[in-house]
């Protein structure tokens, strides 16, 4: 009894400081979504519009645009960014000379200010004296050099190379701690018994992963899904609107349109996606793990 | 172990870090760009020698980042920023939501007849003013001689076919890669261009109700020929699409390109050796356009205005006459190179003296149009910079593209004109 | 397996680990390379590899000059380092506090703080930011480092309790046991002993604090005005404003910004990669 009052205050200040600063703003948020909102001076004048801020934006195909856009994203980084993270944390993890320096080096991307990467990608994918070109073009690869952010169908593959280079570090860094944690035994039991790299891989690495392949799923979800700062410092959106993610657009509804209301319901709009999902990857993996 | 570590990494932030204590008594606030700022707050201390009010000013990174930091100081009463720099588009929106105060009564007859019109139309908003003319800008277009020279022509471009020609011989004779770079990124910059060249071909995009007019015949020609210069002609750097004018900026000055538009007192950083490998290169024309008769270019002329919410009005006001009156445009146009907005100012012998190509400047500023000055322009200006970009980059046929813009166009007015009547 | 074999495989192995890190390092190499070059030499087609005359005077110019904007980097550096030790050090108490409750006492269930974790974690920032403008304004509490890091806390509150009740849950439980039973009260034995025993754990939550409120952008731009508050990401945007036309001076202020958290990088690897094992490996 005495230890639940003593867990209580323990637990009092953490509790006090998140609902003082972030749950009175998302309630408010919430309240929005259902006016209809015009900036005055002193607050914002209200009206009551029930659920048409969001049955418009699930109606708005510009939503929806931007929203598979996102998702496109996050196919790249749950497929390819997490495949590059376990083979290089398989890498990282083997015994080599200059191992500790190698697993440093790696993480640098995950710990850099976004807007110093925003600043160096901009100037690597500079169309006239970028690093880019100059590389492909010495290479021979190209020919010319290209402006990789003004070509529709480049442009987003040149976003989605920016946020796997971020992101990769963050899945080695799990990938990494994980394998660590597999005992060698386990390995050596195994090579005796005969089995090839592939059989150990397949059999004991990867579903002794599976806790942290949820893991990363999940996070990665919810991460890409608020991607905002490198689009807007490399494309703000173009060319047209074929990099405009749904963070973007829910900057542009707020501070451009100051439709709040609207920007509010696209919020939540999301969150509850994001939410399902977030279900689902659970319910797919409790089947694969208990397996 | 850890601890030691940790020590020893604290240490290195701590010969790295340099610890500055600003502690003044606020006054008036403010907020800039980091342009000029330099500049900007020596004048802000001068207006304290003479006044005793003490100004602060608030330092944004972008244009665009002063729109969000305003909104929410109005949401929270409009108290932050005493004073600020207003763009001519910005006004209607901000007038009708009552964010700034119209200073009418500061305004003499004699004041209204200096005022250069198109810099003192952009300051007001149904007949009333909401400002002071400060930077009282157009866009200004630029060939650069030496360029020009080495392929044999000594006169500019008059005529839209003549730049087409000169641009290919310039590329053809490998003086250049590309004969022009523009700012068509999907944001305003790209509207502030569309709006240039779409006068060159006489096409109008809002009647005299501000009503769009964005899918006439000319303007489609005026878009479709934007187009044509980069996919068919293929005489602008194709990057332009993504660039702004910053980046433009940079490829003029770095002697890339042989013609470009800047804004304001276009020589003074393409002339100064620090920023440019071009000095005294460049050289003021008029606008090409389609037959030569019609060298329009956009103005975007901006002024100081003061909050509504302000606590400091009078002081405000005595502030923002301070820095942009006669006498507070002149020192700008001379010491910065900010356009004035007063005819007297222009004409004045020590800033002709001080201000090259003022005179060939002047030429381009009797024919400046104003973007649409609608209350609904920021939703309107995103919308349209997107279809614009859309058409420039081949995912939409210039039609469709502005047919697109047209009918969302009227959806923004409309939308707004029913949540006016909501309220 | 042979020994050739192995010889190969290990051959490959490294080539690949080459090859990742050169990925990973060459946009940042590049961008130091841009550091020290001159103005003239950035604008050669195709660059050059390397400078001809590498020149350190940007990294001067950024330290020592007394130009506005640059003392207004140094400000924002220092700015940025106050606020993200400082969270860094409370979210580590407070969350330890909590971790201990949660992970003892059975507080809440983890599913709930996972949960509260991920929630946190999904809501977009900008539907955050008005609310906190006018929250902050009304409490003149605007424009503080106070406020700032205030709200840094409390986005980074969720994540720390959940790495160390991770940690806190791999602790063998039998010496608090004993020690109960010798009459230890629990805040005795929370701050005697499971704390000090977590010291690795306790430096891994710092570091992950630290360098999410170093990177913060949005907040930091919308909540700051003055020198006093401003941080460096918000010093560094106002740079790429005002010197668009020199990279080398950009890429310089890009470099410098980056070497605390490459310095903790370099310093706690180890503590990185384990740090969240207990926690996401047993989750």
């Amino acid at each position: 009894m005495l230890q639940k009052k003593f867990g209580y205050i323990l637990i009092f200040p953490s509790f006090l400081v998140i609902t003082l600063v972030l749950f009175y703003p998302l309630i408010y948020s919430l309240f929005l979504s259902f006016y209809q909102t015009s900036v005055g001076l002193g607050g914002l004048k209200l009206k009551f519009v029930g659920l048409n801020n969001y049955i418009d934006v699930l109606r708005s195909s510009e939503w929806w645009m931007s929203f598979l856009r996102t998702a496109y994203f996050v196919f790249y980084d749950i497929f390819v960014g997490m495949s590059l993270g376990l083979g290089i944390a398989i890498l990282l993890n083997k015994n080599f000379r200059f191992r500790g320096i190698a697993r440093t080096l790696v993480l640098f991307p995950y710990v850099l200010p976004t807007i110093v990467k925003a600043l160096m990608w901009k100037w690597i994918y500079n169309s006239d004296y970028g690093f880019l070109n100059s590389l492909l073009y010495q290479l021979g690869i190209i020919n010319h050099y290209i402006p990789w952010l003004s070509e529709p169908k480049l442009a987003i593959h040149m976003l989605i190379i920016v946020n796997l280079w971020e992101g990769t570090p963050f899945a080695i860094i799990l990938y990494l701690a994980a394998l660590q944690t597999i005992p060698n035994e386990l390995y050596e039991a195994a090579e005796i018994d005969g089995a090839n790299s592939w059989q150990i891989f397949s059999k004991i690495t990867l579903p002794l992963l599976m806790p942290i392949n949820l893991m990363l799923i999940v996070y990665k979800t919810i991460a890409t899904f608020k991607i905002f700062d490198i689009v807007y410092a490399l494309t703000g959106g173009g060319p047209g609107t074929t990099t405009q993610v749904v963070a973007h657009l829910m900057y542009s509804t707020v501070f451009d349109s100051l439709q709040f209301g609207k920007g509010a319901s696209m919020s939540f709009i999301l969150l509850i996606i994001i939410l399902v999902l977030v279900y689902i990857y659970t319910k797919l993996f409790k089947s694969e793990i208990n397996y | 172990m850890f601890f030691k570590k940790f020590l020893k990494v604290f240490l290195i932030f701590l010969l790295l870090a340099f610890v500055f204590t600003i502690a003044e008594e606020v006054e008036l606030h403010t907020i800039n760009g980091p342009g000029g700022l330099e500049w900007l707050i020596k004048r802000y201390k001068e207006f304290q020698d003479k006044t005793g009010i003490k100004v602060t000013t608030t330092v944004v990174p972008y244009g665009r980042d002063q729109n969000i930091k305003l909104m929410a100081s109005f949401l929270a009463g409009g108290s932050a920023y005493d004073v600020f720099v207003i763009d001519c588009v910005e006004v209607p929106q901000y007038a009708e939501a009552g964010w700034v105060l119209a200073i009418d009564e500061y305004i003499t007859p004699e004041m209204k007849k200096d005022l250069l019109p198109f810099a003192a139309d952009g300051m007001m908003y149904k007949g009333k003013w909401y400002g002071l003319p400060w930077a009282s800008e157009w866009k200004s277009f630029l060939y650069n001689a030496n360029l020009l020279k080495k392929a044999g022509f000594t006169n500019p471009p008059k005529t839209w076919d003549e730049f087409v020609k000169m641009s290919q011989t310039l590329q053809n004779k490998g003086i250049v890669k590309y004969a022009s770079a523009w700012s068509w990124a999907p944001k305003e910059c790209l509207i502030c261009d569309y709006v240039a060249i779409a006068a060159t071909f006489g096409a109008e995009l809002f009647d005299k109700d501000n009503n769009p007019k964005l899918n006439s015949p000319l303007a489609k020609q005026a878009l479709q020929f934007m187009y044509d210069m980069i996919h068919k002609y293929k005489i602008v750097n194709p990057a332009s699409i993504s660039w702004t004018e910053n980046d433009v900026d940079k490829a003029m000055a770095a002697g890339d390109v042989a013609f470009g538009m800047r804004w304001g007192l276009p020589l003074v950083m393409l002339n100064d050796p620090s920023q440019s490998k071009t000095v005294g290169q460049w050289k003021i024309a008029l606008m090409p356009s389609i037959d030569g008769k019609h060298p329009y270019t956009v103005s975007g002329p901006m002024g100081w205005a003061v909050s509504a919410g302000s606590k400091h009005k009078e002081e405000a006001i005595k502030f923002i006459f301070f820095m942009a009156d006669r006498e507070g445009a002149k020192k700008a146009a001379i010491e910065q190179g900010v356009v004035p907005g007063w005819a007297s100012v222009f004409n004045d012998k020590d800033v002709i003296k001080a201000v090259p190509g003022i005179e060939d400047l002047l030429e381009q500023g009797k024919y400046v149009v104003n973007r649409p000055r609608v209350p609904w322009y920021h939703d309107f200006s995103t919308m349209f910079a997107k279809e614009l970009n859309s058409a420039l980059s081949g995912i939409k046929s210039v039609d469709q593209a502005l047919e697109d813009a047209q009918k969302k166009a009227l959806e923004i007015k409309e939308e707004y004109e029913k949540s006016k009547l909501g309220k | 397996m042979s020994n050739l074999k192995k010889r190969i495989f290990y051959f490959i192995d490294i080539i690949l680990i080459i090859l990742a890190l050169i990925w990973t390092l060459l946009p940042i190499f590049w961008t130091f390379i841009t550091s020290i070059s001159e103005e003239t030499e950035l604008t050669k087609v195709p660059a050059s590899w390397f400078p001809s005359h590498p020149t350190f005077e940007n990294y001067w110019n950024v330290f020592f000059k007394k130009a506005g904007t640059t003392n207004a980097f140094r400000v924002g550096l220092m700015n940025s380092f106050i606020i993200s030790t400082v969270v860094s050090i409370i979210s580590v108490f407070l969350g330890s506090l909590a971790a201990y409750a949660i992970s003892r006492l059975k507080i809440l269930s983890s599913n709930i703080v996972v949960f509260l974790l991920l929630f946190i974690q999904m809501i977009p920032p900008v539907i955050l930011v008005t609310s906190l403008y006018v929250i902050g304004s009304y409490l003149k509490i605007l424009d503080t480092k106070f406020y700032l890091g205030l709200i840094y806390l409390a986005l980074n509150l969720p994540m720390a309790i959940w790495i160390l009740k991770g940690y806190f849950d791999t602790l063998p439980k039998e010496i608090e046991d004993s020690a109960l039973v010798d009459g230890c009260s629990p805040p005795t034995v929370l701050f005697r002993i499971v704390i000090p025993l977590s010291g690795p754990a306790l430096f891994t939550t710092g570091i992950f604090t630290f360098i999410a409120c170093w990177g913060e952008f949005l907040l930091a731009l919308v909540l700051t005005d003055s020198l006093a508050s401003k941080t460096m990401p918000v010093t560094i945007s106002e740079f790429m404003g005002r010197f668009y036309v020199s990279f080398n001076l950009m890429a310089t202020v890009g470099i410098v910004a980056s070497i605390p958290p490459i310095l903790i990088a370099l310093a706690f690897q180890r503590l990185i990669i384990q740090g969240l094992t207990s926690g996401a490996v047993k989750e």
